[in-house]
């Protein structure tokens, strides 16, 4: 995780867990669940948490949506520090295939507005920086990176220090 | 926490409750219990009540939007009624909160009843 600032702060993260889930529609509150809990016991503010948590399972989302028949699992790993929070859903899937046509916007009338597209969007409204990683036939990485607030508790010297 | 759907029959109108956490899991269940609310036979005017929705995705907007048409299909109408944050979250970061009508909003007309 790049925390290399200004301020010289520590240059790797404090904390770093993956997470490993079977590719079963189960997973994505199990991942909720499970990243949620130790977001928070780590002492991030439950706001930031939450913005988390809505990324995290649109993109787990993805690969179940997305990321072909042939895979069995995927993985999710969390580094945390000073600087911020970064998830990484990773998948060994098809890849992104090449777009459709434009879709329309919100602004669109009813009967045209898509009943999907707006994963992404969803991302990179909840995190700071989205980046989506993919080659054909060699899976997908996205990567969410989000600065994040810590409750008064946080357990980390490092972290209790950034709050 | 899982998801929980509870429908409510009224002459003019369905109230669905809804509680619990809106994702690809839960998505199919919350499709299946509203299509069902708005089967033929019954008014096609529903309101989601969702004041007990702790987390909704893309997926449960998907979900919102494909019933919100059927309903207008049938001429009638889909409010959501009591949105949490969670809820008000998804709505503003897709664009949809100008699409949904949330019921009791002094700007929605009522949903007028059909004599
Ligand atoms: N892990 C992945 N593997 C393969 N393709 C992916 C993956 N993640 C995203 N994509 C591609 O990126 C597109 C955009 O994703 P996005 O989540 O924005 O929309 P969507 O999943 O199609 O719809 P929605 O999320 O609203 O249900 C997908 O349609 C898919 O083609
Ligand atoms: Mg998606």
């Amino acid at each position: 995780m790049e925390t290399g600032g200004k301020t010289g702060a520590k240059p790797v993260p404090d904390v770093k867990f993956g997470l490993m889930f079977r590719c079963e529609r189960l997973s994505v509150p199990v991942m909720r669940r499970v990243l949620g809990d130790t977001l928070r016991g780590l002492g991030v503010d439950e706001e930031s948490v939450y913005d988390i948590l809505l990324a995290a399972t649109e993109a787990c989302t993805n690969v179940l949506m997305h990321g072909g028949r042939r895979i069995h699992d995927y993985a999710v790993l969390t580094s945390l520090g000073a600087a911020g929070c970064q998830v990484e859903v990773a998948d060994q899937g098809i890849g992104v295939r090449p777009r459709r046509p434009a879709r329309p916007g919100p602004a669109a009338p009813i009967a045209q507005l898509p009943e999907s597209g707006r994963g992404l969007a969803v991302m990179r409204a909840c995190v700071d920086n989205v980046t989506l990683d993919s080659s054909p036939g060699r899976g997908t990485v996205v990567t969410m990176r989000k600065r994040i607030r810590w409750t008064r508790e946080a357990p980390l010297r490092e972290l209790r220090a950034a709050s | 926490m899982e998801l929980n759907v509870l429908s409510q029959f009224h002459d003019d109108r369905t109230i669905v409750v809804v509680s619990g956490e809106i994702d690809l899991y839960t998505a199919p269940r919350l499709h299946s219990e509203i299509a069902a609310a708005l089967a033929d036979g019954r008014p096609p005017w529903l309101v989601v009540d969702m004041s007990g929705v702790e987390f909704c995705d893309s997926t449960g907007m998907n979900v919102l939007l494909s019933c919100l048409r059927r309903a207008r299909e049938r001429g009638g109408e889909l409010q959501i009624a009591a949105p949490r944050p969670a809820v008000r979250k998804i709505l503003q970061v897709t664009g949809l909160d100008s699409v949904f009508p949330l019921a009791g909003d002094a700007d929605q007309p009522k949903p007028a009843v059909p004599q």
